[in-house]
């Protein structure tokens, strides 16, 4: 009965040396693939860093020819164009659908490359309103005769009214939510947080909303600071990430306004809007100086352009600080790095300021027998007196980076 | 047939032969053991003694890579300047321009007495978060690298963290709330998180701009000690020596403002 007996002792310690050696080798594989873990993760980040600043250089060249007076504005135009509106993939890839030569060339650059790793890294253009105008606009109206807040305040709640109207027509669920949404004790609360320490609020109700949060007193570093406020409406959340920045230069390229900014700066009425779309695809890039933007608006708001009313609506815009130019001044960069199962991505808000943009027609909106001028005045003597400073002015700027 | 049937038990050499062979077998599969055993313990060994130390540099790696002043995007205002105007300027635009700067020096002047946490502006009015005990053995900065857990936490990304080697252990703390706050940072009644002990050694040394090497913490002086470029972290755990050198993400314009120095 028990002749067998031996054999299936043998096989039974056979299986359980295997299974316990199967589970050792691969305990000793995991902690081996934990360990070249850490090293994948700083490559990743040091190709997500060169990316970056690969980035950078490519602004810092477009700002050379935006500067420069040699070329035209044109010639700007389609410079950048070529410039940025590919993403860049290192190592190079798709050369084998070239072909010939390209691919060869494409082999060598890779081939010569000392990189480990993987990295992309892309420039998009943005347009946004800054969050950093009011405090700039509080200091001014310290001295003018004219306060020019409670007119910021209306563009920026308008605008936030009207981004929240296409949501609302966009997608009919989030009605009900939305439309009990309302900005102006975001705006005020926002007003408050960054406003100069002197500064008192018109509505009580703000000081009380402030008690267990100081204020800031200075401009915002990053959109994320929103978050902080009392009044945030958490549920417009997405739509006040991608519509707002944190710059400090509020420049805005006038061949992208979009028809939100469109009415929130100008009043153009909604119902226009679609025949203004077409009109500003007709006209896409192909406005190149304020005084032809100045006749768009005209046309599409059927009004002079000399008109005391239409003079005034310009002078006040450019009191409370807002620049119109015919460039992209505000850019994003996304760069991402790989290596093995590491990544890292660098995503950063890059600004750059012209020293000469604003010396080509600024006249044009300089109000005639103004002595209000102060928020000009104030970027220009703090910018020609630091010489330094504007030596940094010739490099783009950074205004937030995020890590993911 | 019948006689070979009737045997109880295998013949002498068929024993030896499966002894033979099992012993090929066993030898093969020892040597299977001892080798995986001796990489596992190695392996093992090597991981549990840098684990824990490459915890604590990923972690300060995290916070200090995305520390935050914005001297790296710009000088700050020199309350000690006149910005005096040019020669083409009108008269009221002077007067205009004289209201200005008082008005920011003034907004400096009350900063300073008001705020302990950040020492200064910039000239676009931003806010410089000072570098708090700057010791060898301690670090407190202002740092980009929380994230909130809900929207409603009031918190932004912004934190500040204090680091300090004491008694043989490397503790963290963080202050996430109400970051700019008027009052002083109250670290001491901040639960504080224990990232390693049994460390014989844990030193931070700051790269020093003009000396280009890495140096101890009072030879730092401003604007060094405010724009940071590069910590060094030495921990000795285990008879071993962990090193590692750790720089901002911001670093472009911090290498524009050294050359200016």
């Amino acid at each position: 009965m028990k002749k067998g007996i031996a054999l299936i002792q043998v096989l039974a310690s056979i299986t359980i040396l295997s299974l316990l050696l199967t589970s050792m080798i691969m305990s000793s594989q995991l902690t081996a693939i934990r360990i070249s873990l850490e090293s994948d993760k700083v490559q990743a980040r040091e190709n997500a860093k060169a990316g970056f600043n690969l980035s950078m250089l490519r602004l810092k060249i477009f700002q050379e020819v935006l500067n420069s007076d040699q070329v035209t504005r044109n010639e700007v135009i389609n410079y950048i164009s070529n410039l940025w509106e590919f993403p860049i993939t290192i190592p190079l890839t798709n050369g084998d659908l070239l072909g010939g030569l390209v691919e060869e060339s494409m082999k060598i650059f890779n081939s010569r490359i000392i990189l480990t790793g993987n990295v992309n890294t892309s420039i998009n253009t943005v347009n946004q309103l800054s969050l950093n105008v009011f405090r700039k606009v509080v200091l001014r109206d310290q001295f003018a005769k004219e306060k020019t807040l409670p007119f910021v305040k209306k563009i920026y709640i308008d605008y936030l009214e009207s981004l929240k109207k296409e949501v609302i027509e966009k997608n009919e669920k989030l009605k009900e939510v939305l439309e009990k949404v309302t900005f102006d004790d975001f705006i005020e609360d926002l007003v408050y947080y960054t406003a100069p320490i002197n500064y008192k609020p018109e509505d009580a109700k703000v000081i009380d909303r402030f008690k267990s949060i100081d204020q800031k007193n200075a401009p915002l570093n990053s959109l994320s600071e929103l978050l902080v406020l009392p009044s945030f409406p958490y549920e417009f959340l997405d739509q006040i990430l991608q519509n707002f920045s944190v710059d400090i230069l509020s420049t805005l390229n006038f061949n992208k306004l979009n028809k939100h900014m469109l009415f929130a700066l100008f009043e153009v009425p909604l119902i226009q809007f679609q025949n203004i779309e077409i009109k500003i695809k007709d006209n896409v890039d192909n406005m190149s100086t304020r005084k032809e933007f100045k006749t768009f608006l005209s046309t599409i708001l059927e009004k002079d352009i000399n008109s005391p009313e239409f003079v005034k609506k310009m002078a006040q815009l450019f009191d409370a600080g807002f620049r119109f130019c015919a460039y992209p001044t505000l850019f994003k960069i996304i760069s991402e790095g790989r290596k093995g199962k590491g990544r890292y991505v660098i995503e950063a808000l890059v600004s750059i300021p012209s020293v000469k943009l604003g010396e080509r027609d600024e006249e044009e909106y300089l109000p005639k027998d103004s002595d209000q001028n102060v928020y000009d005045i104030f970027n220009k003597k703090v910018d020609l007196e630091v010489k330094l400073e504007q030596k940094l002015f010739r490099f783009p700027r950074i205004v937030d980076i995020i890590i993911r | 047939m019948g006689h070979l049937n009737s045997r109880s038990a295998f013949s002498l050499i068929e024993i030896l032969i499966s002894i033979t062979l099992l012993s090929f077998l066993t030898i093969g599969i020892m040597s299977l053991i001892t080798t995986a055993g001796n990489k596992y313990m190695m392996l093992t060994k090597l991981y549990k003694a840098k684990s824990k130390p490459l915890d604590v540099f990923a972690l300060f790696d995290w916070d200090f890579s995305q520390i935050y002043s914005p001297l790296y995007i710009e000088f700050w205002l020199d309350t000690g300047k006149t910005y005096s105007s040019g020669k083409d300027e009108k008269k009221s635009s002077s007067l205009i321009e004289n209201k200005v700067q008082m008005t920011l020096l003034q907004d400096s002047k009350n900063l300073r007495s008001n705020l302990k946490n950040f020492i200064r502006r910039t000239i676009s009015g931003y806010i410089v978060p000072n570098i708090f005990g700057v010791e060898n053995s301690k670090i407190i900065f202002f740092t980009e690298s929380h994230r909130p857990r809900g929207l409603k936490d009031k918190q932004s990304f912004f934190q500040w963290v204090y680091y300090e080697c004491k008694e043989n252990k490397i503790i963290r703390k963080t202050i996430v709330d109400n970051v700019y706050t008027q009052n002083s940072l109250d670290f001491e009644n901040t639960k504080e998180q224990i990232l390693l002990e049994g460390l014989e050694k844990c030193e931070i040394s700051f790269w020093h701009i003009r000396e280009k090497k890495f140096l101890k913490a009072e030879s730092l002086i401003p604007p060094n000690a405010f724009v940071l470029r590069a910590v060094k972290l030495s921990l000795m755990y285990e008879n071993n020596l962990y090193e590692k050198i750790f720089m901002p993400v911001w670093d472009k314009l911090a290498e524009e403002q050294e050359k200016n120095l």
